[in-house]
């Protein structure tokens, strides 16, 4: 499995950096905020900590929550 | 002999396509040329979230949240955050609601009285590194202090985040490591949990239109894992008799997650989600999800999301135990089933209204709702019902001066 999975990272990697760069003045779409990840990481980690508290996964989302949570 | 030197060169050549991944991801990222960075705005964000659900457990908890630039490449940033839990706790012959594991204060009672307060505090910052070898990178500090009368957690956060290759790539890594003090007011004990947690993302401008996000986490979690207010009922000889449930007293877990935007026409956007995790009690999961947001118009965007959840139980989850065992839980968490997260968001930006909280274009009103849907195979330890349905509703409000 571990290895499946460094596979498939390595294999996204090389096809992220075989991407063209994007340049600055192309980049007015990608600066609309309903484009950018994580815009609001208040909101993301309280709603990180929910799902925590009552499902058995945690992580791979970049967002975080702290304390012991009910909520 | 012959077929353990076979094994052996197999070992080796398994480790060496594992370090030969490794290093080529570390080939292909390095060298990319290192840009700076920006710092996020001055903000001040106020949310009051409600959670309700058909188990009969209400939580009402308000959140603020400041940041502000200092100087040229630092800024703070506060936070504070209340959980008030109500209603569950007094109806439960147990006295702790079996959803949220809320207690009653000593001075609490009655429905109309808040069972449970939890209060959470966090300051942290973030600066620019702008000299160096890691120039163009920036790092930040975050501490949470999480307390209520039978729990405190205190979580340190380190993270650094580096911008290359024009500003199409960002690597970052993070370490977090929290110290947990469980003290539930029905034992005599008191234990601790820590937790440490290493995480690496890379974001990656692919086009003028998409953006992506590859996020992995790795959790060890160590120290009294389990929830002290469930309990394990085993019938013998005619006789019910209550356990403590028993969790192994350490965990590792990791996840990887991908995250991609994709903007479609110059007012509509798509942000998929897709999230695999393991661990070592045996749960393994996956998670998809994808978000739809529209601008109606310059002061107003929708969005509409749908997540899906599917997990598998932990090794020594069972819907009943005949003896007491080595390990035994009841913890719905731990069972396999599904759950379905609907959402719709709506933004409201000032400067167009009337209205005096909208009158500044610097004013922006974020309304939240979402529907969860959590099926288990087993019936929940405490209100034996199979299904969670659950409403929570997010209304916010973000000043940026």
């Amino acid at each position: 499995m571990k290895r499946r999975i460094l596979f498939a990272m390595a294999a996204l990697a090389a096809l992220l950096n075989s991407c063209a760069a994007v340049q600055p003045w192309q980049r007015g779409e990608l600066a609309d905020p309903i484009m950018i990840i994580n815009e609001n990481p208040v909101d993301a980690g309280i709603r990180e900590h929910y799902l925590d508290y009552r499902e058995g996964s945690v992580g791979g989302t970049g967002a975080q929550s702290g304390g012991c949570g009910c909520g | 002999m012959r077929q353990t030197r076979i094994r052996r060169r197999r070992e080796l050549l398994q480790r060496k396509s594992l370090q030969g991944a490794v290093v080529m991801i570390l080939f292909m990222l390095l060298p990319l040329a290192a840009q700076g960075q920006d710092l996020s705005e001055d903000e001040l964000q106020v949310t009051m979230n409600g959670y309700f659900d058909n188990f009969n457990v209400n939580i009402v908890y308000p959140s603020m949240s400041f940041t502000k630039r200092v100087s040229d490449s630092t800024t703070v940033n506060l936070r504070y955050l209340v959980d008030v839990i109500s209603a569950a706790s007094m109806r439960s012959h147990f006295d702790v609601d079996g959803v949220s594991s809320a207690t009653p204060k000593e001075d609490g009672g009655g429905d109309d009285v808040p069972d449970e307060m939890r209060q959470e505090f966090g300051l942290g910052f973030t600066d620019l590194l702008k000299g160096g070898l890691i120039r163009g990178g920036s790092f930040s500090l975050n501490t949470i202090y999480s307390t209520e009368h039978d729990y405190t957690s205190f979580t340190l956060a380190g993270s650094f985040s580096y911008l290359m290759a024009r500003k199409n790539t960002t690597l970052q890594l993070g370490v977090v490591r929290s110290w947990d003090t469980v003290a539930p007011q029905i034992r005599d004990w008191k234990r601790k949990k820590d937790v440490y947690t290493i995480s690496l993302g890379v974001t990656q401008i692919l086009s003028p239109r998409l953006i992506s996000q590859l996020n992995y986490s790795h959790n060890q979690s160590n120290g009294m894992l389990s929830d002290a207010y469930q309990v394990v009922q085993i019938a013998q000889n005619g006789d019910v008799t209550n356990y403590e449930p028993v969790h192994p007293d350490a965990r590792l877990r990791r996840a990887l997650g991908l995250q991609m935007n994709y903007k479609a026409g110059s007012a509509t956007g798509f942000n998929f989600g897709l999230r695999y995790y393991w661990d070592d009690w045996d749960v393994k999961s996956l998670t998809a999800s994808v978000l739809w947001q529209r601008h109606l118009n310059p002061a107003m965007t929708v969005g509409l999301g749908l997540r899906h959840y599917r997990q598998s139980k932990a090794f020594f989850f069972k819907s009943e135990y005949l003896a007491p065992e080595q390990y035994m839980t009841v913890d719905t968490k731990l069972a396999s089933g599904y759950s379905n997260d609907y959402q719709l968001t709506l933004t409201i930006r000032g400067g167009y209204w009337r209205l005096p909280v909208l009158a500044s274009e610097k004013t922006q009103l974020n309304l939240r709702v979402n529907f969860y849907h959590r099926h288990s195979s087993t019936p929940d330890w405490h209100s034996r019902l199979k299904d969670l349905f659950a409403y929570l509703v997010s209304l916010g409000v973000r000043y940026k001066f």
